[in-house]
């Protein structure tokens, strides 16, 4: 009986999941109800980074390869649990949005929410960012080698600026490499920072990487996005699935698996299940090296 | 590009531990020892423009790009088996981050044909004591451990061997990689049975005694490097130097204009931030505007198709790309020579 109280506050908070047979995405056949049964399951994984955040959902009415919608803000919305954040924070828009629920997160999943992006900063202090992202995408004709070494490389720059950086899947075709920073900066700074960290890459390992965005300047070279430090930009989050083939998901890595890593989808929505024991865990040092930035500004050279 | 090396800071190239018994010390592994010797770049003689490798097929002599590559092991003669590099992936030794201690043998038990590569162990997270503690127990007992490691997906055996202030772990070969010695005709370890009289021994001995000396490593130098770089300079004082100029990378995009080495781009990165801040880094400031606005680029959506996913493959020595050079032949302008050692 107790299982069953249990399970039955559950399914009465549980938003219905409609549809639930529809396949989302031919490549893997997963369906519309398996896709909130992941979100159901990995819960607990991704409401941490999820919590306090604004969001921005990513929408796909008919399922991968249809038409997506990215909805960062809303006046209304139907997906019960959440919130709308005072408009303030992004003026001149409808309120941004946030999950802190399970409930919420399954109901996004009910309104076809595929991917899940979140901003550099928490929701009650906007003005300053909490975190440095670099969302290193490949261009035409880089393969997975390159990929791996480029981050690596990123993480040397990073670790040479004692800076701490934590790494993981896009659940695509990059990586994506985040420095947590105690809220001291503003969005111009970081922003410009991070920029200026990018250009020093560029410079110093032509070869590889490129501080232009575009995919003519990038072929053939790897793109650290230093423009996810703006304020409104986001980035998927850790856990979020992909709107592509496969479903890929964004997964935390320790470094040291990174050179063992067959692919950045190489996690998806039906091979998730391995992962969860490690959950988080790669990730677990991050809020304990939050970091400032004026030293590495002034070894960058860097003047705000 | 290519200047000379000033000693980068130490790099750590593997965190873990040293672990036997219940006793674990965290350590760093930093490299040893550093390659000095005198790189000779290909050139074309006509030209002064840079010589590359490309792969190419051997039957029909064609280059052939670098996803077309398959790799095989032959198990009999023309007999190949193709592994993918997801196999061999799978294949590594999982990494374990120890040292593994399995015993303590004798200082002088292992002969020196198995001695590869050094690495120091130095300690990290407050091990420093438990560190010393090992290096004071050997160098007493006069022992050394062996011990077994992964370094970068490939398992070692190594010795932890107490050096000065350091531990230091030295790679060892495996058993199966010495050859035996049996086929050599060496002559019998019994002095009386290859024929040595007393008074011989003891004549070799005082020879011996005469030349002993402490070993001294800065006794000796690579002369041929010394030579070599004693005639770039006389050349480069004298106005004899080519200037060769680099291909566009962009122009030859072939995969080998990519190939430089991760170790080398490490080190050059490294050492981009020791000259003190970087020149552009300040052009950008704070604000700057010409980035265009992608707030709202999520890119979510995704036409390209998953690429095969490619092992951690250990790439080729890359070689330069021979693209369509950018040619240039100055004479006697006196451009720092390029080396490797100086």
């Amino acid at each position: 009986m107790r299982g069953d109280r249990t399970s039955g506050r559950m399914d009465a908070k549980a938003p219905r999941i409609t549809h639930a047979e529809r396949v989302i995405d031919a490549a893997s056949g997963i369906t519309k109800g398996e896709l909130a049964a992941y979100y159901a399951t990995v819960a607990p994984l991704i409401l941490p980074h999820l919590k306090g955040r604004p969001v921005a959902l990513v929408r796909a009415l008919e399922g991968v390869g249809g038409e997506l919608f990215f909805q960062k803000h809303a006046k209304h919305s139907d997906i019960a649990g959440i919130k709308l954040l005072d408009p303030a924070l992004d003026p001149g828009h409808d309120p941004l949005l946030q999950i802190d629920t399970a409930q919420a997160l399954v109901g996004a999943a009910q309104f076809n929410t595929i991917e899940l992006h979140t901003w550099n900063a928490i929701s009650r202090a906007m003005g300053k960012p909490d975190r440095m992202t670099f969302d290193l995408d490949p261009g035409e004709g880089i393969d997975w080698q390159q990929m791996q070494e480029a981050a690596l490389l990123v993480h040397v720059l990073l670790d040479e600026l004692g800076l701490p950086a934590f790494v993981k899947t896009s659940g695509g075709k990059g990586l994506h490499v985040v420095v947590p920073l105690r809220r001291q900066l503003g969005w111009e700074e970081v922003r410009g920072f991070s920029r200026a960290i990018v250009e020093h890459l560029a410079r110093t390992v032509p070869e590889r990487f490129v501080a232009k965005s575009g995919p003519r300047n990038r072929v053939g070279k790897i793109f650290a996005d230093y423009l996810r430090n703006g304020f409104g930009a986001t980035t998927a989050s850790a856990w979020s699935v992909r709107a592509r083939p496969g479903l890929g998901v964004s997964v935390p890595l320790a470094w040291e698996e990174l050179p063992d890593l067959g692919s950045a989808a190489h996690w998806t929505v039906a091979n998730i299940g391995e992962r969860l024991a490690v959950g988080n865990t790669p990730w677990d040092a991050m809020e304990g090296s939050r970091t400032t930035l004026g030293a590495a500004m002034r070894m960058l050279g860097y003047l705000p | 590009m290519a200047v000379s090396k000033k000693a980068p800071a130490p790099r750590v190239l593997w965190k873990g531990a040293i672990s036997f018994g219940l006793v674990h010390i965290p350590v760093a592994l930093y490299s040893a020892t550093t390659s000095q010797s005198i790189d000779f770049d290909w050139l074309d003689k006509r030209t002064m423009d840079p010589v590359g490798y490309k792969r190419i097929n051997k039957k029909t002599g064609k280059e052939i790009a670098r996803e077309n590559i398959v790799k095989g092991v032959e198990y009999e003669d023309g007999e190949y088996v193709v592994l993918s590099d997801k196999e061999i992936a799978d294949a590594y030794p999982k990494t374990t981050q120890t040292v593994e201690i399995e015993s303590f043998v004798p200082a002088n038990a292992i002969p020196f044909v198995y001695l590869e590569r050094p690495y120091y162990v130095a300690p990290i997270n407050r091990g420093a004591k438990v560190y010393a503690l090992l290096r004071e127990t050997l160098q007493r007992s006069g022992r050394i451990g062996v011990a077994r490691v992964v370094i970068q997906t490939k398992q070692h055996l190594a010795a932890l061997v107490p050096v000065g202030p350091a531990l230091v772990l030295n790679l060892l070969r495996w058993g199966s990689d010495i050859r035996p010695w049996n086929d050599l005709p060496l002559p019998s370890e019994d002095a009386k049975k290859v024929g040595l009289r007393e008074s011989e021994i003891k004549m070799a001995e005082q020879l011996v005694e005469d030349m002993s000396a402490d070993w001294n490593p800065e006794n000796y130098k690579d002369e041929f490097k010394d030579e070599i770089l004693r005639l770039v300079d006389r050349k480069v004082a004298a106005g004899q130097t080519e200037t060769v100029t680099q291909p566009e990378p962009e122009e030859g995009q072939s995969a080998e204009s990519r190939g430089a080495k991760i170790i080398d781009l490490t080190e050059l990165l490294q050492r981009s931030l020791r000259k003190g801040g970087s020149q552009g880094a300040a052009a950008s400031k704070a604000g700057g505007s010409d980035d265009g606005d992608e707030e709202d680029d999520g890119k979510p959506s995704g036409r390209a198709k998953a690429k095969p996913a490619k092992g951690n493959a250990h790439g080729k020595a890359g070689a330069k790309s021979s693209g369509a050079a950018a040619r240039k032949r100055t004479t006697a302008k006196a451009a720092p020579a390029r080396r490797r050692a100086a």
